[in-house]
């Protein structure tokens, strides 16, 4: 449908736990061609939370087939109302974010997930994911909690900067 | 033995840190902590050497010169106390602060966690300019005390962070060993 401009930091709505779906109807469809599109316009780019294109609800894509420090991909889902079912031991390791566009940071995820949520058709589905894949997810749910991995950083050390792909 | 703590700064360019330390080294010197960073283009050395027994301050000062002026470096000698007053460090707080740049965002979260009588032990920040402004990140590592603790900072931080339009949060972490 559209690719929609990324909203940085500095316009993000501050602390804001983004509103549940009620029903996967034409609204909710393009919410999810939206951000797929946006996605697909920054080839780096593995996944976008809908409140990165200005849409504070919880729904997120995720395509990590083409990444290389991906292992296991299921490919381009989006999931709508997501809620973290488990998780596994923590690692620590690198990421960036399309709305903190300068920097990265050395986060500490959970290896493992276990999520659940509502897909394009509506119906319920569960995904279980580990490695990279399983890193984005918790990233993009952190999006709807209005947290981003700055705000999971041990401190001033695990910031870095990085090359800006404009 | 002397200590001598050294801050040097300058365009960043391919051999500083090769020049300053080949000084030191050659001077006899010790390097101990030391912390570099570049920072918008600017390269810059905080460090402490212990030195040789009989090395003056004017001696390494006047060692420096040469590399001083070839790279065009700004170089600071102190001589340290002969007895640092080192402490054990305390439990840390990490802090991130982040939104549209404007003035007053360092001083305020800086000014309320004095105030509460924390102690900023690390600290980082780093404007992003972007089309129709600019954004801000500020990051914290803070040493608790009973008065400055997660609880407290997480609920005065968040005043001062709501005053500035940013967003604002505290954990506690990076304490656990395995």
């Amino acid at each position: 449908m559209a690719v929609r401009p990324i909203v940085t930091i500095a316009h993000l709505k501050l602390g804001s736990r983004c509103a549940e779906i009620d029903q996967i109807d034409d609204a909710a469809l393009a919410l999810a061609s939206d951000m797929v599109d946006t996605m697909r316009a920054s080839p780096a780019c593995v996944g976008i939370a809908a409140p990165q294109i200005g849409v504070y609800l919880r729904a997120f894509v995720i395509d990590c087939s083409s990444h290389r420090r991906s292992t296991v991909s299921h490919g381009e889902f989006v999931l709508f109302n997501p809620v973290v079912v488990s998780l596994g031991t923590i690692a620590v390791e690198r990421e960036g974010c399309m709305s903190v566009p300068d920097l990265t940071g050395d986060v500490g995820r959970s290896l493992e997930i276990v999520v659940e949520g509502l897909d394009l058709s509506g119906s319920k589905i569960m995904i279980e994911s580990s490695g990279f894949e399983a890193r984005a997810i918790q990233h993009e749910i952190d999006h709807l909690d209005g947290l981003l991995f700055l705000d999971r950083l041990s401190g001033p050390s695990a910031l870095h900067r990085r090359k800006v792909y404009r | 033995m002397p200590r001598f703590s050294l801050h040097a700064i300058g365009t960043d360019r391919p051999g500083i840190v090769a020049g300053v330390t080949g000084v030191l080294a050659k001077a006899g010197c010790n390097l101990e902590d030391s912390r570099m960073a570049i920072l918008h283009g600017q390269f810059a050395i905080m460090l402490i050497v212990e030195a040789p027994l009989l090395l003056s301050l004017e001696q390494l000062e006047e060692s420096f010169r040469e590399v001083q002026e070839k790279l065009d470096l700004l170089i600071v000698l102190r001589l340290l106390p002969e007895h640092p007053t080192t402490k054990e460090p305390g439990d840390t707080i990490a802090v991130s602060v982040h939104g549209a740049d404007r003035p007053g965002i360092v001083s305020l979260i800086a000014t309320r966690v004095a105030e509460l009588g924390g102690n900023i032990i690390d600290l980082a920040t780093h404007r992003m300019e972007e089309h129709d402004g600019a954004s801000y990140v500020l990051l914290l590592s803070i040493e608790t005390s009973p008065a400055c603790t997660e609880e407290i900072l997480s609920r005065e931080l968040d005043i001062v962070a709501r005053q500035l339009g940013v967003s604002c949060v505290v954990h506690a972490g990076g304490n656990e060993l395995f």
